[in-house]
């Protein structure tokens, strides 16, 4: 008998990564429940949402997702996390990385910098946002505080690439650079524009982004 | 040709005689004629002397009033707030949007039963609540005169006014300003049936106005806005589903 409930639950949490990447929401909720009612692994259900979120990327990697659908399943995942943290021991959530994200001074725009702040989250790493229109001194100041050793400049307007500038400027000017690599993204960016500016990776799009946290980490 | 009749021509997939130039043309004027954006934005007499003299010197066809860049109609007519240059941003800055998510879920049955124009009475005290409505009723109905008298003085030299009337978009991507990009796409999961009726409501409505306001201008033309409906943010499926239909 246990044997079959094991093969049940088994079944179960093989179902959990495909509900996920299908963005079926109430299945997933429905799935993860009877899981911690059977007391199973909640690092196991962790990994398969992780899982699921991976199919997510490939997909939206492939044209068959679009942004709406990655931001849609952030919040599935925000929605599966709030069932399964509680069942988590201390330390079973320790953070893969610590990231700091932030749209450059004079630009409000946030929409893509939220996006890459959920699929961080969503895979474990742990994010500082520093919200929109940030001035160079807050990275600087953000970095100090924090330790963290990646830290994100998003833009969206072409005029704020000089806020871009001094921020890797200031950066470099804090003497930080050493310690703390820098990746950018959003409309006007470029590999050119990285090599111009001084920072060390470029995301295309969020999916590359989490892909340049993950590699740095060597997660 | 004169410029109307080689837009007409082009229009009609007749042979012009020359290629049209009609670019759409918002703050560029301002660095070009020598005043900053705050000054273009605020100042309709100076918007329209810039755009003249930006149009004259590169000999365009056609030009829009740079009706894009004008606060009282961005005020009237998008539901975000706009950060403007001189205010929020330094003068010769391009004005951005906060969607401060002004519009609450049950405002789709408000723009439902009541319209655009009763929506507009709910979501602008909120987004703006030092504007006042009947002041801002006024604005919208003086700008309107002044874009109509620009249309004519544009025309005297020869030059077409490109629109009579600009659509922030289908309704998705009013739903995008008014709730934020972010809870649109999710609305398409969450309230699919709201979104559609709701947005068959704002499409009426808003058709009428731009309708009415062409007329009035005599320029019948109009510009309708897509940007968070690109296959970046939706997928062909709900592209079909929630643009196309609204």
């Amino acid at each position: 008998l246990n044997e079959l409930l094991n093969e049940r639950e088994d079944d179960d949490m093989d179902q959990l990564a495909q509900a996920f990447s299908a963005l079926e929401e109430d299945r997933v909720y429905q799935i993860i429940d009877k899981c911690l009612e059977k007391s199973s692994d909640p690092l196991l259900i962790l990994n398969e949402l992780s899982t699921g979120m991976e199919k997510v990327g490939q997909l939206f990697k492939d044209d068959e997702y679009a942004l709406g659908e990655l931001i849609y399943s952030g919040e599935i995942f925000k929605g599966a996390m709030d069932k399964v943290k509680p069942f988590l021991k201390d330390g079973d959530d320790k953070p893969l990385g610590k990231v700091i994200m932030g749209t450059v001074e004079g630009d409000i725009h946030d929409l893509g910098k939220n996006i890459v702040i959920t699929l961080l989250e969503c895979s474990g790493f742990q994010v500082i946002d520093l919200g929109v229109d940030v001035p160079a001194s807050k990275f600087v100041d953000a970095v100090r505080e924090t330790g963290a050793d990646l830290v994100g400049m998003s833009l969206l307007l072409t005029t704020a690439m000089d806020s871009l500038r001094q921020a890797v400027k200031s950066l470099n000017d804090a003497g930080l650079r050493s310690r703390v690599k820098i990746m950018i993204g959003g409309a006007p960016t470029s590999e050119r524009l990285k090599e111009n500016v001084g920072a060390d990776f470029y995301g295309r799009d969020a999916v590359e982004a989490l892909a340049i946290a993950k590699r740095f980490f060597n997660q | 040709m004169k410029a109307h009749e080689r837009i007409a021509a082009t229009v009609s997939l007749q042979c012009p005689d020359r290629v049209p130039l009609a670019p759409l043309l918002d703050h560029w004027a301002a660095p070009y004629a020598g005043i900053t954006n705050a000054v273009l934005m605020n100042d309709s007499e100076q918007r329209f002397n810039a755009v003249l003299k930006t149009a004259q010197d590169f000999r365009w066809d056609m030009t829009f009033l740079a009706d894009t860049a004008n606060v009282t109609l961005l005020k009237a007519g998008v539901p975000a707030r706009i950060k403007l240059p001189g205010i929020d941003l330094p003068e010769n800055s391009t004005h951005q949007f906060d969607e401060i998510g002004a519009m609450k879920d049950e405002d789709f049955d408000i723009l439902e039963k009541d319209g655009i124009l009763g929506l507009g009475t709910v979501l602008i005290p909120r987004i703006y609540p030092e504007m006042n409505i009947e002041q801002t009723l006024m604005d919208v109905d003086q700008a309107g005169r002044e874009i109509t008298d620009q249309a004519l003085r544009l025309r005297a030299k020869g030059i077409e006014p490109a629109v009579g009337f600009v659509i922030p978009g289908p309704s998705f991507e009013y739903f995008c300003f008014a709730r934020s990009v972010n809870k649109a796409l999710l609305d398409i999961r969450k309230h699919p049936a709201k979104m559609k009726s709701a947005g068959k409501r704002f499409c009426e409505d808003i058709l009428g106005l731009a309708i009415l306001t062409s007329s009035q201008n005599a320029i019948q033309r109009v510009f309708i806005g897509l940007s968070r409906s690109s296959p970046v943010f939706l997928t062909n499926r709900h592209f079909e589903e929630f643009i196309l239909q609204t």
